[in-house]
Order: structure tokens, then C-alpha cells, then sequence
């Protein structure tokens, strides 16, 4: 008989409180991609791309590539949240968001602020603090209604232009940081729908791809840069492997184009009598990979003025974009605040609370240490007489 | 009205009545021989295979007893009857010691009990039996049909001895001198089963072994008191130090050098009469990894194989219990692009997924324990008809989802690469219950049921070994010899068992290298 209750209190812990969370793969629908829209009535609308998973007959996946393998689908309401309660009603399988790792906002929402959705995002358990986030520059919903020729769905093209890092790459975690941070500022990437022969073939066949920087000051989006000034911002942010950078040497109407392959950024903080001064040392090592001129990159003359070409031309641009977002947007992106806040807690805690006054006013001095690694396996330009080569 | 009884209890002890052997069996043989023939006739009353030679050498009468079969009836006749016929001066005053020593056979046992004479008669020895003597003499000339030599078909290997113990005790035993010359290498034998009073030998390196080991092996074969052993098992089920337990402590073998090298290492052997599989103990949770080739091929390959050996045995326990638990519960775990290909794989199969797992776990099982069970000339029947179950057709059928036929493939082969078939056993039964821990409880329940198989496995012994070792009691020395296995010239030490003695095997610097003087 006590073996009996025993085996019967065994069994309850099983039977009574397994499974309570338990959910068969075909009653769950996988979200690969969310957008977030701003709609009339300021209410929020948050659109879904919903896989459609097929059942594999025969070694085929079924798929067919010119209708996508996802759909859209749409929630609306007050706040995120009763948002996603909307879609919830409209779809009959469990949302599943353990695996969106795309979220895009819509440029008018970024410009009202996002941080009450972002909250929802960071609250719930599902998303990950690994989604990289996004501003459109349309409708974020037109972003996942895409339907790209290579991937499975549009969120993944998404996902896989972000990894090669040519834009800016913002996780969730990064946001909630930041905002919460001393700079409270963020950027986040635009994204566009990218016109196309495609498109024009077929309605909805593109993909969307990057097309500059939205800077935000503490929620709210408050201005964008382009793609090239997104790519010297790079330069600030990390090593920037697949641009490219081109110096005109003097006296040549033509150029000769480096490729970097590794950079270290170091930024120093200074107070001195009031005055705040953020000293970047910015170390390039580059090959070049084209070479327009006549010149012999053999030589090492060539090679040292190249150096001190590129140290100008990445000193001046770099300064312009600093400016900009110095002057004209004011967002600490670059995280000058944490570094100040590092380095001086005494003089942070005074301008703590007037930071995005007082950032605009710090005094930004760029050095720039430029390397020639390789020339390739040429020193002369190709395909050109010998005599033509300009030896210098 | 009772419909459960306890016959067997209520009688408790007093069962001995049960006993075949009539109390008179005990007592001593007469000097009247047709007392003592009339005995045996009585005994073995309706047994038409019992033989009843009556001869006179001379004048004085004689009988011959034996078992038809048992015996080798030519020796019988030509060394023993046609020498004992042909004696005519029989007027000698020590007439029976010089008949008998005029025999030419170098196995005779005197004997006085009827008791010895029944065990002598069906052990194949016949007994003669000579008016006016008080004592009988069992003749020593076995023989019976046994199976000869052949190569062990349930450890098979590609190097190493093709020798294979057979049913017949004397012939494994042999097996086993030959290998071990060492006069230290002891035999000793018991009698288990009342009817069936099976030959068991407890075999051990005396020196190597710990005595206490050899104490405890016998206490526990002498409690042993059963109708009768057919086998191994039999004795197995008896001495086990946890019957409950899943896992076999007591491992067995039907290859002689695997049982000489277990005895080199300190460990004893039960030698069964009737089988050829012969128990070693004890035993550790890695000892049932190895197999014999680890050692005969060079020790990269058995580490190599070693290490293959314990992943695949956590695939074999773990694989679909870990499938049903992410693709129910933790779907966020799985790659995007594989989360997609399941999901897609799994769109319209009727059952949840560990319903799914069960039906071809289950299914897989039955296939398994059909092909070891059916006449072999049906064997290739099921093997067809497996492959239309577990594979491409129930895919087609939309029963089951392709992802899960191959877990379940992965699972069934990693189950056959465990070298030792009782722990195999052991892996095919506790994957079920792990499954429903995790149909239950996702990835939390096949944690707690690694917790409670680890509680488990360090709780278990085997004749006093700690199941584990020596990994939990951690010795250094052993470690060279569980998922390693280190080169031979580096295995300095035996394992430690029960004992703590002549631990050292061989010399140290053993390692090949070319002589230092040369050099």
C-alpha cells in the first residue's frame, strides 16, 4: 500500500505539472522577422513574417521560390503589447518568437521614440538580446512583405547583409544598454528596399539592404547619415573589412585603392581647464588592391607618400563626420560619455544631467597612423609598357 | 476465496522433503552386491538409458553401472571387462586391490557412499561393483558429444585469438591452463542446483587476487540453492550485489583470453558447466566499455575507439529524449535554419512528437528482438520489412517525420557499438524512461534523469568495487585504463580492486627505445 502512494505521488509530479509549457512544432508560428509601424490615431502596428512550413515529400522541400515561404500578418493596438495581443487573435497557432532575431522600426516611429517598445522586446523572454534592430526608411511592413531571390525569406537576407558588417550592427542588448548608459544616444541602420531588375520582373521580388546610419538622441531617431558617412563612422566603431579607400597621390588625376585589413582605435580623454578633449589614435594597416596612376609601388618612396595620403583623406572626412554628429545631431554614439565618466567620475558627476549640452563642446583631435602592408604582386601598374612607369 | 497463495511460502523450510535422493542414499554400500544392485535398480526404476553389466571374473561376481551416453562403452569393453573376463587365478588373498590395479586406466575412484555412486554414474564415470567389497570404483571414462572449438560468435574481433569457450567445463578450463601455465592459477569447484548439480568453478590468480574476493564469491554461490543452473545467468542473478539495479555487475565472456586477462588483473572467474559464457567479477561501469582489441591493436586506435565508444553512449541514451525536449519545448535552441527544416518536416504528422519517438523506438525494438528470435532463414524477411518501417515509406505515409527516422537510426547504431551486450541491454531499457522525462519536462527532466543514473551509478558495486572506479574513489594509476587507454608499456599497475597488494604488474621502463649504449 505505501508503495502504492508512492508511485502515485510520483506519477502527480509527472502528470500535474509536465508539459505545462509544452508545444508541438506544428502549433507554433515561427516568426523570423517583426516590424513595428506607427499608424493613424498614433496607434502601433506590429507586422509579423510568418514561416510557412511545408511538409517534405520526396527529398523535395516543396518550397516555391517566386511566392517566398512566408507570409504577413498584422496586429494593431495601443501599445506594443496589445499590439501583438491583436496578431495573436488573427493567427491560430502560438507566436513563436524564440528565433526573430529581426526587428525593424519604422522611420516615423524611430522619430517618436521607441523606447516603450523596446521595453516590450526586452521585458518578454522570447526575443533575443542578440536581434539586430533597424529603421526603415518606408514602412517597416514593406520590408517583410520582400521576397528575396536568394534566401528563404527577407529577414535572413536582413540578417546576413548585417554580418558583413558594411552597415552598423545594433542589437537589442546594445539599445537597452546605451539608452540606459551615459551617452544615451544609439544608432541603429536604415534600411531601403533595393531597386532592382528583379523588382520590376516580379512585384515583390527584392531584398532590402542597407542605406546609411539613423542616429538616435536618447530614444528618438534625430537625423541619418549616409552610406559613406556610415562607412567613416565604421572606422571609429571597429575594424572595417570590406570598404575600400582610395587616395588620389599628388599630381595624378588617377587613384590608387587600398583595402584595410586591420585598424585599432584608441580614444583618449583629456580634461584640462575645463576644456573636454577626446584624442583618437586610429592605427590602419591596408593592402592595396588597384592601381590607376603609372607609379611603381615598389618603391618606397611611393609607398611612404601613399601612407601619408590615406592619414589625410581618413583624418579629413573623419573629422566632418565627427562634426556632424558633434554639432548637428548632437548623439554621443562613440560613447564619449562613458569614456569621460571612466576616467573622470568627479567631473562626469557634475555634467552628468547636462551631458548633451556640454558633449557638443568637447574638442576632438584624429591621428591617424597609416600602414601599407602589401602592393599586391605587382609594383608596376599592369599591362603597361615599361617606359610608361613613373618611378618618381 | 483467496485467489493469491503462498504454497511455497507457508511451507517455508521444510521443502527439503523435496530432495530426490532418499535418506538411505547417505549411508554406506554393503558388502552384498546383489543389495547393492538392487539399490540401483530401484533407483533408477523406469530409466531405460541406465546400463547393468553382470559379469564373474573367475568365480566372484561383479556388475558394471553406467549411464548409456555418458561413457566410453569401447574403453569399457576392452580395458576394463575383456582385462577383468580373461583374470582366472583369483585364489590370490588381496584379491580386489590387484583386480582393480590391473586395470589399465589411470582415473579409478574408490568410493563407499551410494551418494558418490549416483554423482559418479552421472557424471559418465561407470562404477563397478564387486561382490564382497565394501567400496565401489567409479572408473574414469568420460565421454560425451560436446560441440568442438569454434570462434566466439557474440565477440567477434578482427586480431586476436579465435578460440571460443564451449558448454563443456573441461575444455574451457583447458582453454584457460593453456594460456595461464602458472601453477598459481586455482580451480575451485562447487555443485549448484539440487537436480541439475551443475559444476561451477571459481577460478583466480592466487597472489593476484584479494582472498576476501574469493571468501565473498563463495559464500554467495554456496547460498545459491535452486532446482537447477542453465545457465550463467542463473548464477549471475544470485550474486549480484544490487538485483534491482539496470546495469549488469557481473560481466561475462565467451572468449578465453578475455578471461585471462581478467584474472591477471586480480579478478575471479565463475566457470559454469553447460555454457559458454563464463562471469568475471568484479566489475566497473568502464570495464563494460572495453573490448579485447582495444589492447591488441596500438593504444591510439584504443583510445580513439574509446573515446567513440562513450559519446555514442550518450547518443544511444540521450539522443531522442534531447530531440523530443527541443523540438517541444525549447524550440528556441535549434538553429534558425534547422528550427525551419523541422518544422517543415514535421507539417502534418498526426502524433506529438514523443508519441512519435515511442512508436519507433518501439518499433526498432521489436525489429531488433524479431531478428534475434526467428529461424535465420526468415531473418532477411524482417530485415525488408524494417527498412519499409523505419525509413522512407513511413515518411511517405505521413505517420512519422523524417528527422525522427533519423534519430532513431542514429540511436540504433549507436547502441550496437557498445562492445559488452548486457550493458547494451541496459542502454535499450533506461532510454524510455529518460524519453518520458523528457516528454515531461523538456531538458530539465533528461538532466534529472543524468543526475539520478550518475547517484545511481556511484551507489552501485560489484563484490565491493565501487561501480565507478576509478574515476569516483579516483586512483591515478586506473585512470591510464578507462577512456584512455594508455600504451601498454605505461600500464604499470593492476587495477586497484578489493585488495591493496602486488599492485605492480611489470618493470617500469618498458618503453621501446633504442639502447642508450648504441645511441
Amino acid at each position: 500500500m505505501r508503495k502504492m502512494i508512492l508511485v502515485m505521488l510520483l506519477l502527480s509530479i509527472v502528470l500535474l505539472s509536465g508539459c505545462w509549457d509544452r508545444y508541438e512544432l506544428q502549433d507554433l508560428a515561427i516568426i523570423t522577422a517583426a516590424a513595428i509601424d506607427v499608424v493613424e490615431d498614433e496607434q502601433i502596428r506590429i507586422s509579423v513574417q510568418i514561416f510557412i512550413p511545408r511538409a517534405i515529400t520526396s527529398g523535395e522541400t516543396g518550397e516555391d521560390p517566386s511566392t517566398g515561404s512566408t507570409f504577413v500578418r498584422e496586429g494593431v493596438g495601443k501599445s506594443l503589447a496589445q499590439a501583438v495581443a491583436d496578431l495573436q487573435t488573427n493567427i491560430p497557432r502560438k507566436l513563436f518568437w524564440g528565433q526573430c532575431r529581426i526587428f525593424i522600426f519604422g522611420k516615423e516611429l524611430a522619430e517618436m521614440g521607441i523606447q516603450k517598445e523596446i521595453d516590450f522586446l526586452v521585458r518578454h523572454p522570447s526575443p533575443r538580446g542578440i536581434s539586430n534592430l533597424y529603421v526603415s526608411q518606408e514602412e517597416a511592413k514593406r520590408m517583410l512583405e520582400l521576397i528575396p531571390p536568394l534566401e528563404r525569406y527577407s529577414g535572413e537576407a536582413l540578417r546576413k547583409l548585417s554580418q558583413q558588417e558594411i552597415g552598423i550592427d545594433t542589437t537589442l542588448k546594445d539599445v537597452d544598454v546605451k539608452l540606459a548608459g551615459d551617452s544615451q544616444s544609439i544608432a541603429l541602420p536604415i534600411i531601403k528596399v533595393l531597386v532592382s531588375p528583379e523588382e520590376s520582373r516580379q512585384g515583390n521580388q527584392s531584398i532590402p539592404v542597407i542605406d546609411g546610419t539613423a542616429v538616435f538622441q536618447r530614444d528618438k531617431m534625430v537625423g541619418a547619415l549616409n552610406m559613406e558617412e556610415t562607412s567613416w563612422l565604421l572606422w571609429l566603431i571597429r575594424t572595417l573589412k570590406n570598404g575600400t579607400i582610395s587616395v588620389m597621390p599628388k599630381g595624378n588625376e588617377e587613384e590608387v585603392v587600398m583595402m584595410p585589413i586591420s585598424g585599432n582605435v584608441k580614444f583618449n580623454p583629456h580634461i584640462s581647464k575645463n576644456t573636454w578633449n577626446m584624442t583618437f589614435s586610429l592605427e590602419v594597416e591596408a593592402n592595396v588592391i588597384q592601381n590607376e596612376t603609372l607609379l611603381n609601388l615598389h618603391n618606397e618612396n611611393t609607398v611612404k607618400q601613399f601612407e601619408k595620403e590615406i592619414e589625410k583623406v581618413l583624418k579629413e572626412n573623419l573629422t566632418q563626420t565627427m562634426e556632424k554628429l558633434q554639432q548637428e545631431f548632437h548623439t554621443d554614439i562613440l560613447d564619449f560619455g562613458k569614456r569621460f565618466h571612466r576616467k573622470y567620475p568627479d567631473e562626469w558627476k557634475k555634467v552628468k544631467n547636462n551631458w548633451v549640452e556640454k558633449y557638443p563642446e568637447v574638442n576632438v583631435t584624429i591621428h591617424v597612423n597609416a600602414k601599407i602592408n602589401k602592393t599586391g604582386d605587382i609594383g608596376p601598374p599592369a599591362a603597361i609598357p615599361r617606359d610608361w612607369v613613373e618611378e618618381q | 476465496m483467496r485467489i493469491r497463495r503462498h504454497p511455497q511460502k507457508k511451507k517455508g523450510k521444510e521443502d527439503t522433503n523435496r530432495v530426490p535422493i532418499s535418506t538411505k542414499s547417505q549411508d554406506l554400500l554393503t558388502e552384498r552386491l546383489d543389495a547393492n544392485v538392487k539399490f540401483f535398480t530401484d533407483l533408477y526404476k523406469d530409466s531405460s538409458d541406465i546400463v547393468f553389466r553382470p559379469f564373474t571374473i573367475g568365480n566372484l561376481k561383479a556388475v558394471v553401472i553406467y549411464l548409456d551416453g555418458l561413457s566410453d562403452i569401447e574403453k569399457l569393453d576392452e580395458l576394463v571387462l575383456e582385462t577383468l573376463m580373461n583374470k582366472q587365478d583369483i585364489s590370490q588373498t588381496d584379491i580386489i586391490q590387484s583386480l582393480i590395479d590391473s586395470i589399465p586406466i589411470s582415473n579409478i575412484k574408490k568410493i563407499s557412499t551410494y551418494t558418490e555412486c549416483i554423482d559418479a554414474v552421472a557424471n559418465g564415470n561407470p562404477i563397478l561393483l564387486l561382490d564382497g567389497a565394501k567400496e565401489a570404483y567409479a572408473l574414469g571414462i568420460v565421454k560425451y558429444e560436446k560441440r568442438s572449438i569454434e570462434e566466439p560468435a557474440a565477440e567477434t574481433g578482427i586480431r586476436g585469438p579465435r578460440e571460443g569457450f564451449t558448454e563443456s567445463i573441461s575444455v574451457n578450463t583447458s582453454l584457460i591452463r593453456r594460456i595461464i601455465k602458472d601453477p598459481q592459477l586455482k580451480m575451485k569447484t562447487f555443485h549448484v542446483g539440487k537436480y541439475t548439480k551443475t559444476k561451477v568453478i571459481v577460478s583466480y590468480m592466487e597472489g593476484l587476487v584479494d582472498q576476501t574476493l574469493i571468501k565473498e564469491i563463495e559464500n554467495r554461490l554456496n547460498r545459491i540453492n535452486i532446482d537447477g543452473v542453465l545457465e550463467s545467468g542463473y548464477i549471475e542473478q544470485f550474486i549480484e550485489d544490487n538485483p534491482f539495479s539496470p546495469f549488469p555487475q557481473v560481466l561475462y565472456t565467451e572468449r578465453p583470453d578475455v578471461a585471462s586477462a581478467n584474472l591477471l588483473e586480480g579478478r575471479a572467474l565463475i566457470i559454469i558447466d553447460g555454457t559458454p559464457y563464463t562471469l568475471i567479477a568484479p566489475v566497473s561501469f568502464f570495464s563494460l566499455f572495453q573490448s579485447q582489441e582495444d589492447y591488441y591493436e596500438r593504444f591510439w586506435i584504443g583510445t580513439f575507439i574509446r573515446f567513440f565508444r562513450f559519446i555514442f553512449l550518450g547518443i544511444a541514451l540521450f539522443l531522442p529524449s534531447i530531440y523530443v525536449a527541443i523540438t517541444t519545448f525549447h524550440q528556441e535552441m535549434l538553429p534558425m535554419a534547422l528550427l525551419l527544416s523541422v518544422a517543415s518536416a514535421r507539417e502534418g504528422i498526426p502524433f506529438p512528437a514523443i508519441i512519435e519517438v515511442l512508436i519507433m523506438e518501439l518499433t526498432f525494438e521489436a525489429l531488433r528482438e524479431a531478428g534475434i528470435r526467428l529461424p535465420k532463414q526468415i531473418g532477411s524477411a524482417v530485415s525488408i520489412v524494417g527498412a519499409l518501417v523505419i525509413g522512407q515509406a513511413a515518411v511517405q505515409a505521413g505517420i512519422v517525420s523524417a528527422p525522427m527516422v533519423i534519430v532513431v537510426s542514429i540511436t540504433g547504431i549507436s547502441s550496437f557499438l557498445v562492445p559488452r551486450y548486457s550493458i547494451g541491454l541496459s542502454i535499450r531499457l533506461l532510454r524510455f524512461p529518460i524519453i518520458f522525462f523528457a516528454g515531461f519536462l523538456g531538458i530539465i527532466g533528461v538532466i534529472l534523469a543524468l543526475i539520478i543514473l550518475v547517484i545511481h551509478l556511484s551507489s552501485l558495486r560489484s563484490f565491493g568495487v565501487p561501480y565507478l572506479s576509478p574515476v569516483s574513489t579516483l586512483q591515478k594509476n586506473g585512470l591510464k585504463d578507462t577512456i584512455f587507454r594508455s600504451p601498454l608499456w605505461k600500464l604499470d599497475f593492476r587495477p586497484h580492486l578489493t585488495g591493496e597488494f602486488n599492485a605492480v604488474r611489470q618493470s617500469d621502463n618498458l618503453k621501446p627505445s633504442p639502447d642508450k649504449e648504441e645511441g
